[in-house]
């Protein structure tokens, strides 16, 4: 498509004037041709009506001065008394204003009465007018209208004769001023600017409401109106100038008696004013026409693409990603089912995206879990495997320190029978001995046994921490075998808490116990698992010890839970609970918070040892400080675990 | 004219006009008597009256001026009205005509003139074409005066001496028709002036009532002395013939002549052209169409004189 594009709205706008336009143009041309022709017509049959009626008004004033004069003709006026002649020219003339001289010619040819409106009366005068044109023209055709004259050049005449009746007959000769023709002819209303005028034969101007154009003895011939008029050829109606230029529709009528010639003209813009009338009519229908024709086409076509252009705007917000977006057209058609269908289409992808969305939440969330379960085991294989070779180690320097301390404790059991054995050789030697030297020896004897004591007490200390840490290094080497777990826990826990008492006499502390009863036989390694529970409880007990408070009430909970392929065993304080930077150090070797001396750190790294490496289980804990801590064991059940306990 | 045609012009005349309106100042008249323009005088009645039926105001758009009868003040206030530079000059009776012909070359004149030949006196080529600037309404038709002298013996036969009322500034041509018709007559026949009081009854003093008539002849500027020469007929018991129909009521027996209404109603419709351009050198003179005849039975009674029929039979109105 070349030029500027139209818009579907502007293209229906276009077709539907084009065609309302077009239909209007050519039903508006037919009728406007159709009425031009009628009108024309009708305008060339009134002209021709009144040039008609206009002449019939002018042959009329001259039939009427013909029968006034046609009293003065009767037979016997030859014989009346000149008198009575001349009384009845008197009231002839005072009854048509049109005639100005009057006479009465006898059979001979011989003026006897001439009366005139501007010259004294004329009795008898006798003149021969036997070879006048009027006598001879009358007495030949008893009515004789003579050629127009121009009194002076100015003032129209026209003699009009008339023969008496009889034998041998007088004349009655009137001379006829025209001028009074003028009254009949402005009398003649030809539309609003319309006039008629009259001519002679000869094309001369016998009478025009502008009475100069006649004073003027204007001559006509020329205009090609008169001209052909005058020859009797051509329309009766035709276009033609006016006397003043004009464009006029001039038409015609001729007086036969007189061989004058009546025009009637007429503005061809008035004669038509009906025709361009009929033309204005419709062209303002047309005009009408289109502009309807426009609302109607801008109407409709927004009616139609409205819904096109809601439609459009619709997929492109869908298009922008609002699925929500629906289309309302509001109709019931095309447009209106292709919105239904859209919306639709809309619907099913708004909600395909909707369990698309859940879906790819499911997954995530899914993934996320599962990262976090992959880095909390990573955690956990990274804290057991740091835990283990810290184990390693700890069993490691045990085994080296182990041998010098024999050495130190051994000898030190030897030196204290070495210092018996000095003090019952001085009780040989008794008196040989200087009493002062003696009890100077027994003195030094006295301090060395002391610090021999020391040293043997804290050997033995000694040797206690370094079986503890050569406790990490000693898994597999016991056996494992089916316990009831249950069993187990009372007993460990019976044993911790008179430890304690032995210790401390004042302690007291609640002891609750929530067994499962169907938790029954499983298989461990019942030393190391009593080694956990003790020091499980020594902790609770100690934290419990540590924790001060007006009507403080210690309380420990032991649980055990079977579950499928595991058992799980609680332990529960309402101690001091652990604050969050000790909490991440607990299961390291030899992380203490009790006081130098008292503790060594190694019991829950121990623990842990046990418990995830040499049971496959988790070693859990869950505190909050200064309210609660909760020691969880998860033990896995059954011999699934024996290739990985071997 | 359409109603579209008149809603088109409407608009178009409203823009048109104030242009014209600065262009053109009104129309100025000059109204010339030779004798009177008194609110009693016929020709200043009507053709002023018609003028000013045509939107000219006196003083503003129109001047009247009267010569008094007086060639010298004629002459004066003819130079009055040029002074005020007219558009066109009315000029009614033969003196004022022929003064404002000569006086001012190039001034259209429009006269209005029952005496004198236009053509004759040279103040137009021809009838039809005037050719210079003076045109109007000239009857010159002398034989009215024999006419008249034909009427007043036939209401009263046994008269054998006319007296003629003659105003010498209209010329001799109707005094020569007028005097050659009593000769032909057997008439002896006397004239005197009209615009002399004594003139007239001195004339008629010395003659046998029955025996003497009295014929007006046209005298411009006489409507106001109507009065005082019907009173004189009347004393004398003569019989008189007057040129106007509508003179007749005074004394005067019988009036023949132009119907003046009709014919210088005229005039105003020339002035009318010319100020609408027309070149009065175009315009024809028209000489009038209608006549009319007026009898005074009152009069004729009181002088016991018979009306015969044939007057009657003319008179196209009778006062009674
Ligand atoms: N139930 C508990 N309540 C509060 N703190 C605890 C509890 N159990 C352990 N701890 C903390 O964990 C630390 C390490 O405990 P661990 O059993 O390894 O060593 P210890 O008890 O300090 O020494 P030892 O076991 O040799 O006497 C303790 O010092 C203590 O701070
Ligand atoms: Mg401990």
């Amino acid at each position: 498509m070349s030029g500027p594009t139209l818009s579907l709205a502007q293209r229906l706008t276009l077709a539907f004037l084009g065609l309302v336009a077009a239909v209007l143009l050519v039903n508006g041309s037919i009728s406007m041709w159709f009425a031009y022709r009628e009108a024309t017509e009708a305008a060339v049959r009134v002209e021709q009506e009144k040039a008609d009626a206009a002449a019939e008004r002018v042959a009329q004033f001259i039939a009427e001065l013909e029968q006034q004069i046609g009293w003065t003709t009767r037979a016997d006026w030859a014989r009346v008394p000149m008198e009575q002649r001349r009384y009845d020219f008197i009231r002839l003339l005072r009854q048509a204003p049109a005639i100005t001289e009057l006479l009465f010619v006898d059979g001979g040819g011989h003026e006897r009465l001439r009366l005139s409106r501007l010259e004294p009366d004329v009795l008898d005068s006798g003149t021969d007018l036997s070879a006048d044109p009027r006598f001879r023209g009358a007495r030949e055709n008893r009515v004789w209208y003579g050629p127009v004259t121009f009194r002076r050049g100015s003032e129209p005449y026209m003699p009009v004769a008339m023969a008496h009746a009889g034998r041998n007959p007088g004349v009655t000769i009137a001379d006829v001023n025209l001028k009074l023709i003028w009254e009949v002819i402005t009398a003649i209303r030809v539309g609003g600017t319309g006039y008629a005028f009259v001519t002679d034969a000869a094309g001369r101007l016998v009478a025009h409401p502008d009475m100069s154009l006649v004073l003027r003895e204007t001559d006509l011939s020329r205009l090609p109106q008169v001209a052909s008029a005058i020859t009797g050829a051509g329309e009766r109606v035709r276009t033609a100038r006016g006397l003043n230029g004009r464009s006029v529709l001039s038409a015609h009528a001729t007086i036969p008696r007189l061989g004058w010639l009546v025009f009637v003209e007429q503005p061809t813009v008035e004669a038509l004013a009906p025709v361009y009338a009929a033309a204005y009519q419709t062209l303002a229908l047309l005009s009408l026409g289109v502009v309807l024709a426009l609302g109607a086409g801008v109407f409709l076509a927004r009616r139609l693409t409205g819904p096109i252009r809601a439609l459009q705007a619709g997929a492109e917000r869908v298009g922008q990603g609002d699925l929500t977006q629906r289309i309302d057209v509001g109709a019931a058609d095309e447009i209106g089912t292709l919105a239904l269908r859209f919306n639709e289409m809309a619907a099913r992808i708004q909600e395909a995206q909707e369990t698309l969305e859940a879906k790819v939440e499911d997954r995530t969330r899914e993934l996320a879990q599962s990262l976090d379960e992959l880095r909390a085991a990573q955690d956990r294989l990274v804290q057991t495997e740091k835990l283990a070779s810290l184990g390693q180690l700890t069993a490691g320097i045990a085994h080296e320190i182990k041998n010098p301390l024999n050495f130190v404790n051994n000898f030190a059991d030897l030196s204290r029978e070495l210092i018996e054995e000095l003090s019952s050789t001085m009780e040989k030697a008794g008196p040989a001995l200087d009493p002062a030297l003696r009890a100077d020896v027994e003195e030094v004897c006295g301090t060395l046994r002391n610090n021999l004591d020391k040293i043997t007490t804290h050997g033995k200390r000694a040797d206690s921490i370094v079986r503890n840490m050569l406790a990490h290094s000693r898994e597999g080497k016991s056996e494992r075998r089916s316990v009831e777990l249950n069993a187990l826990v009372e007993e460990a826990l019976n044993l911790a808490w008179h430890g304690t008492r032995a210790e401390r006499p004042g302690f007291n502390i609640t002891l609750e116990k929530r067994l499962d009863a169907g938790l029954g036989q499983v298989q461990i390694f019942p030393q190391e698992l009593t080694r956990v529970l003790l020091n499980l409880f020594g902790n609770a007990f100690y934290a419990v010890q540590n924790k001060e408070g007006v009507g403080f009430q210690p309380h420990l909970l032991v649980t055990t839970e079977q579950r499928s392929g595991s058992v799980v065993v609680r332990v529960r304080d309402n101690g001091t609970g652990i604050p969050e930077p000790v909490r991440t150090r607990i299961f390291e070797p030899f992380f203490t918070t009790k006081p130098p001396g008292q503790g060594t750190g190694l019991g829950l790294s121990l623990s842990h040892d046990i418990v995830v490496r040499q049971h496959g289980g988790e070693l859990a804990v869950a505190t909050e400080p200064g309210a609660w801590t909760e020691f969880t064991i998860t033990l896995p059940r059954g011999p699934v675990l024996e290739g990985r306990a071997a | 004219m359409t109603p579209r045609r008149t809603a088109l012009a409407l608009p178009l005349a409203w823009l048109a006009r104030p242009a014209r309106a600065q262009l053109r100042r009104p129309p100025r008249v000059g109204y010339l008597h030779s004798v009177s323009i008194g609110p009693a005088n016929n020709a200043t009645r009507l053709i002023v009256g018609a003028l000013k039926a045509r939107g000219l105001v006196e003083g503003q758009t129109i001047f009247l001026r009267a010569g008094r009868g007086e060639p010298a003040i004629l002459a004066r206030v003819l130079d009055e009205l040029v002074a005020i530079d007219p558009d066109v000059l009315v000029a009614v009776g033969a003196p004022a005509v022929l003064a404002a012909a000569q006086h001012v070359r190039r001034l259209p004149v429009v006269g209005v003139d029952l005496e004198t030949d236009p053509v004759a006196a040279g103040l137009a080529t021809s009838v039809a074409r005037p050719g210079g600037h003076v045109t109007g309404l000239f009857l010159d038709q002398p034989s009215m005066a024999a006419k008249w002298l034909d009427l007043l013996l036939e209401l009263a036969p046994t008269v054998r001496h006319v007296v003629f009322i003659w105003d010498a500034m209209t010329g001799p041509h109707q005094l020569h028709a007028a005097t050659a018709q009593a000769m032909r007559r057997r008439l002896t026949s006397d004239v005197v002036n009209p615009f002399d009081p004594d003139a007239l009854p001195s004339a008629l003093a010395t003659r046998t009532p029955g025996t003497t008539g009295v014929v007006m002849l046209t005298a411009p500027g006489i409507t106001e002395h109507l009065p005082r020469i019907g009173v004189s007929l009347r004393a004398a018991r003569v019989p008189g013939v007057t040129f106007l129909p509508n003179f007749v009521g005074h004394g005067f027996a019988m009036g023949y002549g132009i119907d003046q209404a009709h014919y210088y109603a005229r005039a105003a419709a020339i002035v009318d052209r010319i100020l609408d351009g027309d070149d009065p050198g175009a315009i024809p003179i028209e000489r009038p169409t209608r006549f009319r005849f007026a009898i005074d039975v009152r009069i004729t009674d009181a002088l016991g004189l018979v009306v015969p029929n044939t007057l009657l039979a003319q008179a196209d109105e009778v006062l009674e």
